[in-house]
């Protein structure tokens, strides 16, 4: 068998997506998927449209004129369509809500998507002032595939108490997220 | 309040709602601007979540690849790629920061063929971190974070450190160095080689532990690995040797040994062969383009015959290796007499053409163009393409996109007179449709026809001169309609590589 040796790499893909794609993708994953998430919380379809959309989104990246501020809301964009196809074909599923409800969800304003960003900051000043035990249980429900029941075990406490705490301090967080974004714009 | 529907949302977040609930949230939502606002949060808060509660032991986030096949994704490579992060950045630290990505690696498998680890020797899926690994059989191509690229060949067994240290034990490699990551380095057992923006292969024996450096392109140092004290510099177009404790140069000998990252698609494709020979009757012609002194036939109903080819000129296809005919005058082509009456007839091919010079240019074309029945397969000027026959006349075409030249591309199109419709399309997407009125002739009779170029006797035709100036590599004829599926899996079977996916679509 002959070889060549002189096909490199970096002929074959442009140096500006190997670089610059995966960084903004990196940077602003955490909010696309929430974005998508309120849609499809079934972490299997959360998965496989945050797959479709990074496809897609890598294919079309050399369209996107102003990548640094645009990254984000191209890409939810992108999103909006993925998750509207994905859920035709699977609009009998229990999760799954219906497509006038869908497209509500997903008719958002522009800035919508640096709320979003700005959520995900707070969330994690918010998280800072649980109860150390409180951020240990959300950590672990959220760290594996850990079932509550499990959990429940570990703590000598019943599923359904955990789950009704676990409920208590997302809620909890939701309202000082809110909290932080209305103090800040009052300043 | 505010929160008074909390407890539905994280039914709905959380898989447990039920048909009734699901009634209940779509009316809420529907009605209530704030309760979408609020679901939104929460979604985003759950989201969050798992990124806050991130724990390397635990494997947390795996992404479904139910729809992709482990190792050779595209799209599950592409998703590892973007889940690329720094070791230091990574949570586990007593205050994670929240919307940091996830699950760490050094480097993602970006392609492979036939690739088999070890048993407790392999990656987590196509993700690569700190550990060792043996390859026990086939190519696989690593992707590091800082833009290393490294190809292995079996048997090989390697520790990946981080991202700018493997030590190889045992193996050959080939690496691309990038400018950027200056300082990634191949250890071998006794001595380092630390690349200074290059291209170069080693090969170390796990026997001895010697070693082999040769240097494609730029500078690589070797080095004592205890004492870092630099033994040589190794210069482009030169091989040394570390055996026995002395680093020699040598004579720069056969590289074929080390695989290149384009040469995995051909060996993928070579394992792959039997895709087709194993399909039905509905396979009438398959030229995968072995050089041979006629077009050959491999399918199993070889109906088509083989072709005979005049002019063209066999060159270098996809990989180094795998062959294609070059057209590129005006006498080149590839006749075959097809007497056959079809109702449907679905072409494919890997095309590389390099310019539309003429009005019409000709994939596969009946001479003459004189008898219901003949077929075509040609492009226009403007990269456009078009499929019918004589006899099926074509309404509400649409076209959406043209041809790319410089590069391979996968065309492939279906005329079924049954289903009253012509479908063509480039790298699997389909891009041109038309309805077929097939009331005047229905049937489809190829006969004497050609590959890249197209004859007529007709003195009066205005385009006689149709010659394709581009390569083919493989050709596939059907007597049957290829569905949507088909036709991407022809594609995933034949794309020169996985980068081809990314880069050229």
């Amino acid at each position: 068998m002959e070889w060549e040796f002189t096909n490199k790499m970096s002929d074959e893909l442009n140096a500006d997506l190997r670089s610059e794609f995966p960084r903004l993708w990196a940077k602003h994953d955490p909010s696309i998927r929430a974005f998508v998430r309120a849609s499809l919380p079934d972490p299997h379809d959360l998965a496989e449209v945050m797959q479709n959309v990074s496809v897609i989104a890598w294919k079309k990246f050399s369209d996107l004129e102003d990548a640094e501020t645009g990254f984000g809301p191209w890409v939810s964009v992108i999103a909006r369509y993925e998750i509207l196809k994905f859920r035709r074909t699977k609009a009998r599923d229990r999760l799954v809500l219906d497509e006038d409800v869908a497209e509500k969800l997903l008719d958002e304003p522009s800035d919508s998507f640096s709320m979003r960003s700005e959520w995900l900051l707070y969330l994690s000043t918010c998280l800072k002032k649980l109860k150390k035990e409180h951020q240990s249980l959300l950590r672990e429900a959220y760290a594996s595939d850990i079932s509550i029941k499990k959990l429940a075990e570990q703590r000598n406490k019943k599923p359904n108490a955990v789950y009704q705490t676990l409920s208590r301090l997302r809620s909890a967080l939701a309202d000082c997220i809110e909290k932080e974004m209305s103090t800040k714009g009052a300043q | 309040m505010k929160n008074k529907h909390d407890k539905l949302f994280y039914k709905y977040l959380d898989g447990r709602l039920s048909e009734e609930e699901k009634s209940e949230l779509n009316n809420l939502l529907r009605k209530d601007n704030e309760a979408c606002e609020r679901l939104k949060l929460l979604a985003t808060v759950s989201e969050g979540l798992s990124e806050y509660s991130y724990n390397p032991q635990n494997n947390v986030t795996k992404p479904s690849l139910k729809y992709v096949p482990w190792l050779i994704s595209l799209a599950a490579s592409i998703v590892a790629v973007l889940s690329f992060l720094k070791p230091e950045a990574k949570p586990g630290s007593a205050e994670p920061e929240v919307s940091t990505p996830q699950t760490p690696f050094y480097a993602l498998l970006v392609d492979q063929a036939g690739a088999e680890f070890a048993d407790g020797a392999g990656p987590d899926q196509v993700k690569f971190n700190k550990g060792l690994y043996q390859l026990d059989d086939g190519v696989i191509h690593l992707r590091f974070s800082n833009g290393v690229d490294t190809v292995m060949r079996a048997p090989a067994t390697f520790a990946i450190r981080n991202d700018y240290n493997i030590r190889l034990d045992h193996g050959d490699v080939w690496a691309i160095v990038p400018p950027g990551a200056e300082g990634f380095t191949i250890s071998s057992p006794s001595i380092d080689y630390e690349d200074r923006g290059t291209e170069f292969a080693i090969s170390v024996d796990g026997v001895n532990g010697s070693s082999t450096l040769h240097v494609i392109d730029g500078q690589v140092d070797a080095r004592n690995p205890k004492s870092n004290e630099l033994l040589s510099s190794v210069f482009e177009g030169q091989s040394t040797e570390f055996s026995e404790g002395e680093l020699i140069p040598v004579e720069t000998s056969d590289l074929s040994k080390f695989p290149s990252p384009n040469s995995i698609g051909y060996l993928r494709w070579q394992e792959q062969l039997s895709f087709y020979t194993n399909q039905s009757d509905e396979l009438i012609g398959y030229f995968p383009f072995f050089e041979e002194p006629h077009l050959k036939n491999y399918s199993t109903n070889p109906i088509v015959g083989d072709g005979e080819i005049h002019g063209a000129r066999w060159v270098t296809g996809r990989w180094p290796g795998k062959k294609a005919l070059l057209f590129d005058r005006d006498d080149d082509y590839v006749e075959f007499n097809i007497t056959h009456e079809f109702d449907e007839l679905s072409m494919s091919t890997w095309i590389n053409i390099d310019r539309f010079d003429k009005t019409l240019t000709s994939v596969f074309v009946s001479n003459d163009w004189d008898v219901p029945g003949d077929f075509f397969w040609q492009m226009t000027r403007y990269g456009q393409i078009w499929m019918g026959y004589r006899g099926g006349n074509r309404i509400n075409k649409t076209n959406t996109q043209v041809i790319p030249t410089g590069q391979w591309v996968h065309l492939s199109g279906s005329v079924s007179i049954p289903q009253k419709r012509v479908k063509l399309f480039i790298n699997g997407e389909m891009m041109s449709y038309a309805d077929l009125d097939p009331s005047s002739f229905n049937k489809m009779v190829p006969g004497m026809c050609r590959m890249g170029n197209w004859h007529t006797t007709n003195i009066n035709e205005g385009n006689k001169v149709r010659a394709l100036c581009g390569k083919i590599d493989q050709f596939s004829i059907w007597q049957k309609e290829l569905s949507q599926e088909e036709v991407e899996e022809l594609v995933e079977l034949g794309k020169p590589s996985v980068l081809w996916a990314m880069s050229s679509q």
